[in-house]
């Protein structure tokens, strides 16, 4: 080697020498050719990657046919064509990318390659520069692989992606995700549940090579630590790769498929753990080491869909809510029966709430409940009545008054409960029916097995009973009106009759008529009580004559509504005359009649007898009869009161007419028997003194007879006179004439009374009530002193005549005062007479004042 | 000197008698009223001393119209009278200023000095 010299920055090397070290350091293969394309020259790197021992085995041979003499193909590779020797011919650099060399020991292997030309003294040659690319290549493949699955990941993503976007996430749909995932994670079995509050898991699909047991439906207790309970239980993806040792009988099930090994990932659903993934592989395919990672990206994009699919579904059922609400409401708007109503819910209710058995039920009185309408195949039959006993949705509902849910009727007890398990029915929910601020009933609705009852299905079913209530409302409303449209006719019908005067029996059967036809009762009697305890039937109407005949007199006692009606003077029913005792009540129930009610008659404040309304028929008259039938009680005491008040007018009439014929035959007789006797006697006598002849003193005698008798005479007159009508009370008013009266009395009077001037006929009436007064006074008071008023009181002008005597004085009927109350009722005044024994005595008079 | 009289009555029997019993008893009788504006008219003409009154006038009100012609003399005398002996209420008469009232049928047999002079 000639002897150069290198400059390093300054410092001279020995250029053979360098470039040796150099050359032998380097971990790049470099070989030297010369031109004839012999190797001259291969460092450490380059005998080693060519898989030689030594330099020696490679100088002097020629380079092309040593290492680069065939194709990998196996076609031979002239050195004419070799890339590596062109750099001699060419003068230029050539770069080679992939290539391949042989090995000493005949094996091939890749390359990458630079050669560069060099002057040599003899021409020029060649340096060669390669790198073993057999690992890169390798790993090269390597990644090329794993994109190629990861592509057919994302295809399987995107395929499965577009399954479920392109509709709800339905059992179709689950079954093409397992599938797919099956077939992109090359696993033999996939499979999707949803987890159930009651802690179990439903399977929404699944696929596996082999036939297995876990069809889309199938609800699995997960009992034992199995992948599903884990996932359930951390929320995490898990993996068993050995489930041998795993407890519980879903583990049984899923070793007697042939699945040894399992993982799962969780599927979460808007931040909720709500079911998962799980795969399994049988013995001898173990599962892929991120297996539960890769099913995580799969769970996640089913997480979405089902997402968006329920939130699409709760549009879709909160619009179909509406739709179904809206038809109901319209068919309540038109004013449809309840009955309507109800089939409308039941079929609404039935689809959306997927609950087909419903029935609507009505709260008795008594804590039973009857089913008054039904659909779908259950034992809650129409009519049927059932006891609340045991928490079932139609005790529950009552009681609480707000919607309630049973989630499975396995663990209700009572009556209702067995039914429904007897029927198949197995869970349901129930909502109140609320009329007019009142608990009316409910509606339930429920499924049979396998149905799930919806988080807020009572609530929904809630606002369709709402409608429901609505219904029975109205028509309530309606029934109310119409009902009490009918009466308020009915009442008018008899008013009429009432206030034209009509005579009392045309009255009295008009109301026993339209009572009982505005009751819908089969008869309807009208009772006078009578003073001395007995029961007397005035007037009676019926459909088929079972009512009291007209005129039937029997005792007031024994169990029957007249009695009780006398007894309380209210109101009343009684609802069955099988046991009742007494006449009365034999006579009823020998007429047919089984239960009354009635209303007393109250006339003047006394119970004047009963209007009784009754039936033949078994059910006793509805609730409220009593109080309805007291309407008409009342007009009927109206008529009574009326006839009484008239009658009464009549007889009051015609006694005073009597009283003044009275009076004037008494004025007859007294100035027959009395002023005209005299004046005849003092004609008589005067005749007599006229024919005396000359005797003076029997002359003068007879005249003074004459004188004496005429004087009788006028005395008697005046007397008649004053009892007609005194003239000082005409001309100088009731307070002279009192004290005329007073002056007269034994018995001390102090009069006080003013000097106005009121009508003639009351101050007439005031006159005599003082003057028969003042006589009772001087005859049986045995008093020390009396007192007289007489003033006007607002409306009325107020006579009284008080005494300090005994007292105890009646006006019996005859005496003077009696005689003067129909004087009085004439002017439609009063008298009244208080007389406590020992208290003294005070009458006192009041006559209505006429408007001014 | 005898008592100059006015004698008022609607009944002209009854006058024509009483003023002849009253003239036998000494009484100068120097008018006759039907009514009480005769009465009046009679009272400003005549100046009587007493007066003679029945109580019930067609055109008035005897004790009420004493007090009005006692009211213009003082001095004047009247004594009320009428057929009914009731007719007149004692206080009235009292307060009227009439020296009394006598029925009809009483007067001749009264002593009249006591209340015509």
């Amino acid at each position: 080697m000639t002897d150069f010299l290198t400059d390093l920055g300054g410092w001279k090397v020995a250029t053979e020498d360098f470039l040796a070290a150099v050359l032998s350091v380097a971990g790049q293969p470099i070989w030297v050719v010369d031109p004839d394309g012999r190797i001259r020259f291969a460092n450490p790197a380059a005998i080693t990657a060519l898989g030689y021992d030594s330099a020696d085995e490679l100088f002097g041979r020629h380079s092309h046919e040593t290492i680069h003499h065939h194709h990998p193909d196996g076609t031979p590779y002239p050195a004419a064509e070799c890339p590596m020797l062109l750099p001699r011919a060419t003068g230029e650099t050539v770069t080679r990318d992939l290539d391949w060399f042989f090995r000493r020991d005949g094996s091939m292997f890749p390359v990458s390659y630079v050669s560069v030309p060099i002057d040599m003294p003899e021409g020029r040659g060649a340096v060669v520069a390669f790198t073993d690319i057999e690992e890169r290549l390798r790993a090269e493949a390597v990644l090329r692989e794993r994109d190629a699955i990861l592509d057919q990941e994302q295809a399987s993503l995107r395929r499965v992606a577009a399954v479920v976007a392109g509709g709800a996430a339905s059992g179709e749909v689950f079954a093409a995700v397992t599938c797919e995932v099956a077939k992109a994670l090359e696993l033999p079995f996939v499979e999707m549940s949803r987890y159930e509050p009651d802690g179990m898991a439903t399977v929404l699909g699944a696929w596996g090579e082999w036939p297995h047991p876990f069809e889309a439906g199938t609800r699995l207790a997960l009992d034992g630590p199995t992948i599903s309970a884990r996932v359930r239980d951390t929320g995490r993806p898990a993996r068993i790769d050995d489930l041998a040792d795993v407890t519980g009988a879903l583990a049984e099930t899923v070793r007697s498929t042939g699945i040894r090994s399992a993982a799962g990932a969780p599927i979460i659903v808007d931040g909720r753990l709500w079911g998962v993934m799980v795969t399994g592989s049988t013995q001898g395919r173990p599962l892929p080491r991120d297996v539960e990672q890769r099913l995580a990206g799969f769970t996640e994009l089913v997480a979405t869909a089902i997402a968006q699919s329920q939130a699409r579904e709760d549009q879709q059922r909160l619009a179909d809510e509406q739709a179904a609400l809206r038809r109901v409401a319209t068919l309540v708007a038109g004013g449809s029966t309840p009955a309507a109503v109800f089939a409308a819910v039941a079929r609404e209710v039935g689809q959306l709430l997927d609950l087909p058995l419903v029935e609507m039920c009505r709260y008795e009185p008594d804590g039973t409940a009857t089913v008054i309408a039904a659909a779908g195949e259950h034992p809650f039959r129409v009519g049927t009545s059932w006891t609340l006993d045991g928490p079932s949705l139609t005790a529950q509902v009552r009681r609480t008054g707000r919607p309630a849910r049973v989630d499975d009727y396995a663990d209700v007890p009572g009556t209702i409960g067995a039914a429904a398990r007897g029927g198949d029915v197995h869970t349901g929910v129930g909502a109140p029916i609320v009329v007019d601020g009142e608990l009316w009933g409910v509606v339930s609705a429920g499924g049979g097995r396998g149905v799930r009852l919806a988080p807020t299905a009572e609530i929904r079913l809630s606002q369709f009973t709402e409608l429901v209530a609505t219904a029975i409302s109205n028509t309530q409303a309606r029934e109310d009106l119409q009902r009490l449209a009918a009466e308020q006719a009915a009442l008018r019908r008899v008013a009429v009759l009432v206030a034209r005067g009509v005579d009392p029996p045309a009255v009295f059967h008009t109301v026993c008529e339209e009572t009982a036809r505005l009751l819908g009762a089969t008869s309807v009697n009208l009772a006078h009580f009578t003073e001395d305890g007995m029961n007397e039937t005035i007037a009676g109407w019926s459909v088929r004559q079972t009512h009291v005949p007209h005129g039937t007199l029997l005792p007031l006692e024994g169990d029957t509504i007249n009695a009780l009606v006398h007894r309380t003077a209210a109101a009343g029913r009684f609802d069955s005359y099988e046991e009742a005792s007494g006449e009365l009540a034999a006579l009823l129930r020998t007429q047919g009649i089984r239960a009354e009610v009635g209303a007393p008659v109250v006339v003047d404040g006394r119970v004047w007898g009963a209007l009784i309304a009754g039936t033949d028929e078994p059910e006793p008259l509805p609730a409220g009869a009593e109080q309805r039938l007291a309407s008409f009680a009342e007009l009927v005491a109206t008529a009574v009161s009326n006839a009484a008040a008239r009658a009464e007018l009549v007889a009051s009439r015609a006694r005073i007419a009597e009283a003044a014929d009275e009076q004037r035959r008494r004025v007859v007789r007294d100035l027959h028997d009395g002023a005209q006797q005299r004046l005849m006697q003092a004609v008589i006598t005067l005749q007599r003194a006229a024919a005396s002849g000359a005797d003076p003193a029997e002359h003068r005698d007879l005249v003074e007879q004459g004188l004496e008798q005429t004087r009788s005479a006028i005395a008697e007159l005046r007397e008649l006179a004053h009892g007609i009508h005194p003239p000082i009370l005409t001309h100088y008013g009731l307070a002279a004439a009192v004290e005329a009266l007073a002056d007269r009395s034994p018995v001390p009077v102090r009069v006080e009374i003013s000097e106005d001037r009121y009508p003639a006929s009351i101050e007439s009436a005031a006159y005599f009530v003082v003057a028969e007064a003042l006589t009772n006074v001087a005859k049986y008071a045995h008093a020390s002193t009396a007192r007289i008023t007489a003033t006007a009181e607002g409306r009325a002008f107020v006579v009284t005549i008080a005494d300090d005597g005994v007292g105890g004085a009646t006006p019996a009927a005859g005496s003077g005062l009696a005689g003067l109350e129909d004087r009085m009722a004439a002017l439609d005044g009063s008298l009244t007479v208080h007389s406590p024994r020992g208290g003294g005595t005070t009458v006192r008079a009041e006559i209505p004042l006429p408007e001014r | 000197m005898a008592v100059r009289l006015l004698v008022v009555d609607d009944d002209s029997r009854f006058r024509e008698s009483i003023a002849r019993a009253l003239s036998d008893r000494g009484y100068d009788v120097i008018e006759h009223a039907a009514n009480a504006a005769e009465a009046r008219n009679g009272v400003s003409r005549m100046r009587p001393d007493a007066i003679l009154l029945d109580v019930n006038l067609p055109d008035g009100e005897g004790i009420s119209l004493a007090r009005e012609l006692i009211s213009g003399d003082g001095s004047l005398r009247v004594l009320l009278t009428s057929s009914d002996s009731a007719a007149a209420p004692a206080r009235l008469v009292r307060q009227s200023g009439a020296t009394g009232f006598i029925a009809k049928d009483e007067l001749l047999a009264s002593d009249l000095s006591r209340y015509l002079g």
